[in-house]
């Protein structure tokens, strides 16, 4: 097809997509805007971010070769109007999105983040439909998540995109037990997000502590249990931990190719087997209201530090092959744009972590510092942040520096900095 | 004079000052009841609260609405009503606290320190039985704006508690709260509060309860208890993890 009617088809049921969750989240409000039940807010947010690329990355290098090859903005400007309606047991939140790029380029979406139905009283409840459930405890990395499995440390908390669920619940005073179906109508798949799987959580209560156990059974990676807790030691200080076994869990590899130049990607996700993932932290705020979080957790699902020597050897082979053969420019463009694939693997980019953040509260204002720190590679990505809270505005201003010698992967991402402003009105 | 005798009036000083610290500890409880019954209303309630905070040249910063469910045991529900605040709750069940976000359905297990942020802290808003968290003595009676009132000094009989000393002053008749000075754990003057009665002749309830900073900021932070009614909630709402699959309680 065409690429101008590709567009227009595109941009077609974007509209239609528009016009599909403003007219359900308006017919649920006037429909029932003498309900007694419903409840309706959002809230609008101007994002943006400048960010100044990395000159040595394999995208960089790809672009050098074909220029435009992965597009890499400066700004990104964006508008969002997320909206959040329940009412008859039924709870929605939507979200459209229109947002610019460098040189004049736009692209208007939207998305339902929930749309479930839920019933049942207080010991026992049941919900069906796409719903957000997320599990776990700690602060940069939670290694049960296993339904949601959130994106840590973005710049700006947004509502998760909910997963499509059928579960049960069951409550007392101190305890529960969650039983989920997710992802029930899709078919065989290795990737956790859409793979159809069973998973279970308990919780008990036990004072200061709080102790959890999780299962899942995937279609494809089998079983996974793990084990979380929270425990307050004193006013000041909570320490949390949280380990997670898994039978199977697919990960980008480098299957090489019969040439050198591979044709297609040539990291594809395979099944690893026995895969560890564990965090533990803490969190102490004083008196004066400063608080801190130090975490640190090792990702087995994350790429080896043998994957990454791999990688890195395969960026530098490319370019000198570039560099010695002209006619082959296009081909190695191709083939370092592929190795940029291996950023988005995972949860984590390397799998031992430290994680420090210090944070400051005063009235309206919140400053923050955070570090990530990958002791392998002495790759570094550091944040900070201020916040302000009016009655109905939140503005957030920070910045984020990533860094280390030149063949840790944080200095090897397509950004080296990225500063953000946004701001949002919320109804 | 007997060794028999000088043991029987030693035991005789240590009955009476027995009693006499019973009695006086009675007192205390009995004070600590009726001015907590004019805070409070019945055990367990539904109290939306309103909170303004006034920079210190009198102007009005900002202002939240919250609801609040208390239950007896030091169990309470906080929920915020604000739109920027929306959808947010602190649990708070004796010394355990959680607080959940919008969106999150993850509950968030913080300290006692952690619940103490902001102008008015949460342990301001979902207000807890004095009866039940503090010690202390009578210091006897002063003068307070031209009437006669009680002075109590109270001492936190836990930590988790927002305040681990109270410097309180009592209307001398029906006990009613005056004022207050809050200090917190390090021993710092932390806040000043004063009480306004719904009625100034013949109180019956708190109305509000105006804090004034004495630690960072200085500000004037206004607790308006702007309604009251009986209600008991469930056991489950005070499950965390209840309270994070059912984000739309009201």
């Amino acid at each position: 097809m065409h690429s101008a009617a590709q567009a227009a088809l595109s941009t077609h049921r974007v509209l239609r997509g528009f016009v599909l969750i403003v007219s359900f989240i308006s017919n649920m409000a006037l429909s029932n805007a003498c309900a007694d039940d419903l409840q309706f807010s959002g809230q609008i947010r101007h994002l943006w971010t400048v960010s100044e690329n990395n000159d040595r990355d394999p995208v960089s290098n790809a672009n050098q070769f074909i220029p435009g090859l992965i597009p890499e903005y400066k700004n990104d400007a964006s508008v969002q109007a997320e909206l959040h309606a329940s009412a008859h047991g039924v709870t929605a939140i939507a979200t459209l999105q229109g947002q610019a790029f460098d040189q004049g380029g736009t692209e208007a979406t939207g998305w339902l983040n929930e749309l479930y139905t839920g019933w049942g009283e207080n010991a026992w409840q049941f919900s069906i439909g796409k719903k957000i459930v997320s599990w776990d405890v700690a602060y940069g990395f939670r290694p049960n998540d296993m339904i949601q499995q959130e994106k840590r440390q973005t710049f700006i908390s947004n509502s998760l995109i909910g997963r499509p669920v059928a579960s049960a619940e069951y409550f007392d005073a101190d305890n529960s037990l969650a039983l989920v179906w997710v992802n029930p109508v899709h078919g065989a798949s290795t990737d956790a997000t859409v793979e159809q799987a069973f998973a279970a959580r308990a919780y008990h209560h036990a004072g200061s502590l709080d102790i959890y156990g999780f299962a899942r059974y995937g279609q494809e990676t089998g079983t996974s249990l793990g084990s979380a807790a929270a425990w307050v030691a004193n006013e000041s200080l909570e320490l949390h931990t949280s380990y997670r076994y898994s039978q199977q869990v697919a990960l980008l590899t480098l299957v090489p190719p019969p040439a050198f130049l591979a044709r297609t990607a040539p990291w594809q996700a395979l099944l690893i087997n026995h895969v560890q993932q564990a965090a533990i932290g803490m969190t102490y705020t004083t008196e004066e209201q400063h608080s801190f979080i130090i975490e640190a957790w090792w990702d087995g699902a994350a790429p080896s530090d043998k994957q990454w020597q791999q990688w890195n050897q395969r960026n530098v082979a490319l370019g000198q092959l570039a560099s010695k053969n002209a006619s082959l420019e296009t081909p190695v463009a191709y083939n370092l744009a592929w190795q940029a694939n291996l950023f988005s693997a995972a949860n984590n980019l390397r799998r031992k972590n430290l994680f420090a953040r210090w944070s400051w509260k005063t009235g309206a204002w919140e400053t923050a510092i955070d570090a990530l720190y990958t002791p392998v590679d002495k790759g570094r990505t550091t944040t900070a942040s201020i916040a302000w809270q009016g009655d109905r505005w939140h503005v957030d201003a920070g910045i984020r520096i990533y860094g280390g010698p030149s063949s840790a992967v944080f200095a090897q991402i397509p950004q080296n900095k990225l500063f953000y402003t946004s701001a949002t009105w919320a109804f | 004079m007997s060794t028999k005798h000088k043991h029987l009036i030693s035991s005789l000083i240590l009955s009476l000052t027995g009693i006499v610290g019973a009695a006086q500890a009675d007192e205390l409880n009995n004070l600590l009841k009726s001015a907590d019954h004019f805070r409070l209303g019945d055990e367990s309630m539904q109290v939306e609260t309103r909170i303004t905070t006034f920079n210190r040249d009198g102007s009005k910063e900002k202002e939240r609405d919250y609801l609040v469910y208390s239950r007896p045991n030091r169990q309470s529900l906080v929920l915020m009503q604000s739109p920027s605040e929306q959808g947010q709750k602190v649990l708070m069940s004796g010394d355990d606290f959680w607080m959940l976000l919008p969106g999150s359905q993850r509950p968030l297990r913080i300290t006692p320190m952690q619940k103490l942020l902001g102008d008015a802290s949460i342990g301001d808003i979902a207000t807890t039985a004095w009866e039940q968290d503090y010690e202390g003595k009578v210091i006897g009676e002063e003068q307070c704006d031209q009437r006669v009132c009680l002075h109590l000094s109270l001492h936190a009989n836990r930590k988790s508690v927002a305040y681990q000393r109270i410097e309180l002053w009592l209307g001398k008749s029906l006990h009613e709260p005056l004022k207050a000075d809050l200090y917190v754990q390090s021993e710092k003057l932390a806040k000043q509060a004063s009480f306004v009665m719904d009625k100034a002749q013949a109180p019956t309830a708190v109305d509000q309860m105006i804090l004034l900073d004495q630690l960072s900021n200085h500000k004037e932070t206004r607790v308006q208890y702007v309604n009251r009614k009986p209600k008991t909630i469930p056991d489950q709402w005070l499950n965390p993890m209840f309270l994070a699959k059912n984000p739309n309680l009201e």
